[in-house]
């Protein structure tokens, strides 16, 4: 039970008091590009779940050898990265051979994997030295805060859009920055802040 | 007889100054904007971070042009990101030595260029499609264009933190907030308005709203009408905006999906 | 869509909710000054004026036409000079004035087309950014040397004795305290008397607004009913939670907002529930000691992503329904008649 407990302690943390994409910009622009496609949402969020996850796991039990506990920053990030790209060279043959996925899907596949985002879960779990159960609660989270920061966004691009009355200088790109940071001023006020204490 | 549908071609002051300046990728297409949220604290940091996008779009995008054309696409991508991460370990202590922490104020930042979408997205619209001489060009002017935006901002937020520029602050910080993404965005959003009115200032025909929903809500009409349709009758315009023109849904025959959430 | 010619004319929907919005905030206000004394005053005035000057010159700028005429820049400013304490510096109102107009107001074309209440975001930039200075009152009777000195007495307030774990009982605020509002707390926050006062004036000019309040009222109450933060019984807890800080300013004057909320009856309750459930959340679980401007922000934010309704759709559903229903009847009576 305490191992349920701290796991969705660790996901409402990673979605809600420091949603990762608002109080830090992990991923936020390319939330911004899948903003666009709202029908893809829970295709998008699912797959930056699995890859979270995934690299979140992988990098965990990686974490144990010495040799790689006691990298320095960069290398690990490296080493990071080249997991990273190992699970989605594999999740990509996977895609194209067995489900026979088509060309819009790996397009998107590897928007969603070589994200900002992904790499940085695997950092901040091993700098607050997460337990595997809250590591678990951190990707799963994740995933849930890009869904949650695609949904907020596309509603602010939906306004932008069908307001006729915003001015020139601001239609676009001005007004959906301004958008998104009142959103991250509001989330501002428990970014950084520990649930529960 | 000369070709009538060849595009014309650039000289290079101007394919620099529209590739940094007109089609800015942050203030026009919000394309890596998470170093300059995260990293670019002070104006030296905004200049690391100027320094190693530059470096890693210049090469990546070369690379691509001369090597990866023949690719698939969801293999290029994998090999961008090993391209950018040599890029960034190769350069980093070099960069890293213009500031008086030895890199401490980036954090991770600058480690994660080598997953900075700004680097995909140039190289595969343009760089894989091109020669190497214009997609080093296009790397040059999109790495000008992101760190003037990342060294402005850097310097703005250095100047509200610690009233000064270019120095290593030695005093404490008078407004620690800066720090959170929202300032920045509120900063970078009044930028894009400023770059939007010079645009349209002097270059009005390279307005482009790259955030329109159109794509979304314009989509022309691609369905097989069926064997029994009159192909004669005009179809009614497919507008599914939030303008002033009349939603054709209630008048259609056909029920429209649409991604608006009514 | 606004006419410029019809200036302060209560043809103008806007300018009449937004008078009656001033009418409150004056009554409000002249509790504040009684309270006070000049500097809530000057507070007032300096928060006021900042709003206005930045929407005539911005607006004129940017926009090249005059929108002061609907009050919406004067209530923005007022309705931010009530939610800060007399004691905060004149930078503070200046910034959130400011930033209410330039950036929650002007981007978005005008205050019928902001996706998020303008007086709520300057707010809660002012807090981000001064964030001592926000939160820090004066004790009742003490004294200033001039307009931002910080030679003042600071009040405890009860979200201080909340936060720290006192047990509180509903003495804590006197009886003739809680109805004038003589105790630490924001210049238009504390007097429960007026609110009521306001309430009942809402009930008479807007009553369809007040479906939201009483959403966001219950919601905060069962809150408080169910997690007590005191230990003097849940009722001493739903009271005293709803009193501390401007909870009901902002159940009145911020979540009522005609723009951001439903008109709908029963969509206006729940979009009040969601505002009082968010605001309980994060006075109970954030550091910031009065969330109920950033519980605003974020429902303004959540509700058109859960729910789909945007202010445009309701405008465009509200605008088009007639001539939608009359084109929909002459397609069926074409259709009829071939």
């Amino acid at each position: 039970m305490t191992h349920f407990t701290s796991m969705l302690t660790a996901a409402l943390y990673a979605m809600l008091v420091q949603n990762i994409i608002f109080s830090t910009g992990y991923g936020m622009s390319e939330s911004i590009r899948m903003a666009k496609r709202p029908k893809h949402f829970f295709m998008y969020g699912g797959t930056v779940t699995f890859f979270s996850l995934s690299l979140s796991l992988i990098c965990f039990f990686l974490n144990k050898i010495p040799f790689i506990f006691s990298l320095e920053t960069k290398y690990r990030i490296a080493l990071y990265t080249i997991v990273l790209l190992a699970v989605y060279i594999l999740s990509a043959l996977f895609c194209l051979t067995v489900l026979k996925a088509d060309k819009k899907f790996m397009n998107s596949l590897g928007m969603c994997a070589l994200n900002t985002l992904i790499i940085a879960l695997p950092v901040v779990d091993f700098k607050a030295g997460y337990t595997f159960a809250e590591t678990v609660g951190t990707g799963i989270g994740a995933g849930f805060a890009f869904t949650l920061s695609m949904l907020l966004i596309n509603t602010g691009m939906k306004h932008i859009h069908g307001n006729r009355y915003i001015p020139d200088v601001f239609k676009g790109t001005p007004a959906l920055f301004i958008y998104i940071s009142l959103i991250a001023l509001a989330m501002s006020c428990i970014s950084g802040q520990t649930l529960f204490v | 007889m000369k070709n009538k549908k060849s595009k014309p071609v650039l000289s290079l002051s101007t394919a620099l100054f529209k590739g940094s300046f007109v089609h800015n990728p942050v203030l026009t297409q919000i394309i890596g904007i998470c170093p300059i949220v995260g990293a670019a604290t002070t104006a030296v940091n905004g200049l690391c971070i100027a320094l190693g996008v530059t470096a890693v779009l210049t090469v990546t995008e070369v690379l691509t042009s001369l090597t990866l054309k023949k690719v698939p696409r969801w293999l290029r991508m994998a090999v961008y990101t090993l391209i950018s991460l040599a890029v960034v370990l190769l350069c980093d202590k070099y960069i890293f030595s213009l500031t008086s922490d030895g890199g401490a104020g980036l954090g991770i930042y600058f480690y994660m260029l080598c997953v900075n979408a700004l680097a995909v997205i140039r190289c595969e619209k343009f760089a894989c499609k091109t020669s190497a001489v214009n997609a080093l060009t296009d790397g040059v002017a999109a790495g000008i264009g992101y760190g003037a935006v990342a060294l402005t901002v850097g310097a703005v937020r250095e100047y509200i933190t610690y009233g000064s520029l270019f120095t290593s602050p030695e005093t404490l910080p008078r407004f620690p907030q800066t720090a959170m993404p929202f300032t920045v965005l509120v900063i970078l959003g009044f930028m894009a308005a400023g770059h939007k009115w010079l645009l349209i200032k002097f270059y009005p025909d390279e307005v482009r709203d790259t955030f329109s929903m159109n794509a979304v809500y314009e989509k022309p009409e691609k369905k097989d009408p069926g064997l029994f349709a009159d192909k004669n009758k005009a179809k009614p315009k497919v507008i599914r905006d939030y303008g002033d023109t009349i939603r054709p849904r209630h008048t259609d025959t056909e029920e429209k999906k649409g991604g608006d959430g009514k | 869509m606004h006419n410029s010619k019809e200036v302060f004319s209560f043809k103008n929907p806007v300018f009449r909710y937004n008078a009656d919005i001033f009418a409150i905030c004056a009554a409000l206000s002249a509790v504040g000054i009684y309270h006070w004394g000049i500097y809530a005053l000057w507070q007032i005035l300096i928060c006021s004026a900042t709003a206005v000057l930045c929407e005539a010159v911005s607006f004129k700028a940017v926009l090249k036409k005059n929108t002061l005429s609907d009050l919406s820049a004067l209530t923005t400013g007022m309705i931010i000079a009530l939610l800060l304490p007399v004691s905060a510096p004149f930078y503070v109102g200046i910034s959130a004035s400011a930033f209410a107009v330039l950036a929650a107001k002007l981007p978005f074309g005008d205050v019928r087309n902001a996706p998020f209440f303008p007086a709520a975001a300057g707010f809660c930039f002012a807090a981000m950014m001064f964030t001592d200075a926000v939160f820090t009152y004066p004790a009742s009777g003490s004294e200033f040397a001039f307009f931002g000195s910080e030679g003042f007495v600071k009040g405890e307030t009860v979200f201080d004795m909340l936060s720290k774990g006192n047990s509180l009982s509903l003495n804590v605020f006197g009886r003739i305290s809680l109805l004038s509002g003589s105790y630490p707390g924001a210049i238009g926050t504390t007097s429960m008397l007026v609110l009521a006062g306001g309430f009942g004036y809402m009930a008479i000019r807007h009553p369809k607004r007040l479906f939201t309040s009483a959403g966001y009222l219950l919601s905060a109450a069962v809150f408080a009913f169910l997690f007590p933060r005191v230990n003097s019984g849940r009722m001493s807890s739903v009271i005293i939670e709803l009193c501390a800080g401007g909870l009901i300013f902002v159940s009145l004057l911020l979540i009522t907002d005609p723009v951001t909320s439903p008109r709908k009856p029963v969509r206006a309750f729940l979009y009040g529930l969601t505002g009082g459930a968010v605001c309980m959340l994060l006075r109970y679980f954030s550091k910031t000691p009065d969330a109920a401007c950033f519980s605003i922000l974020i429902t303004n934010a959540l509700w058109p992503a859960v729910t789909g309704e945007t202010i445009l759709t309701k405008k465009t559903a509200e605008k088009y329904k007639k001539p939608l229903m009359k084109k929909k009847e002459a397609l069926k009576r074409k259709a009829g008649t071939k």
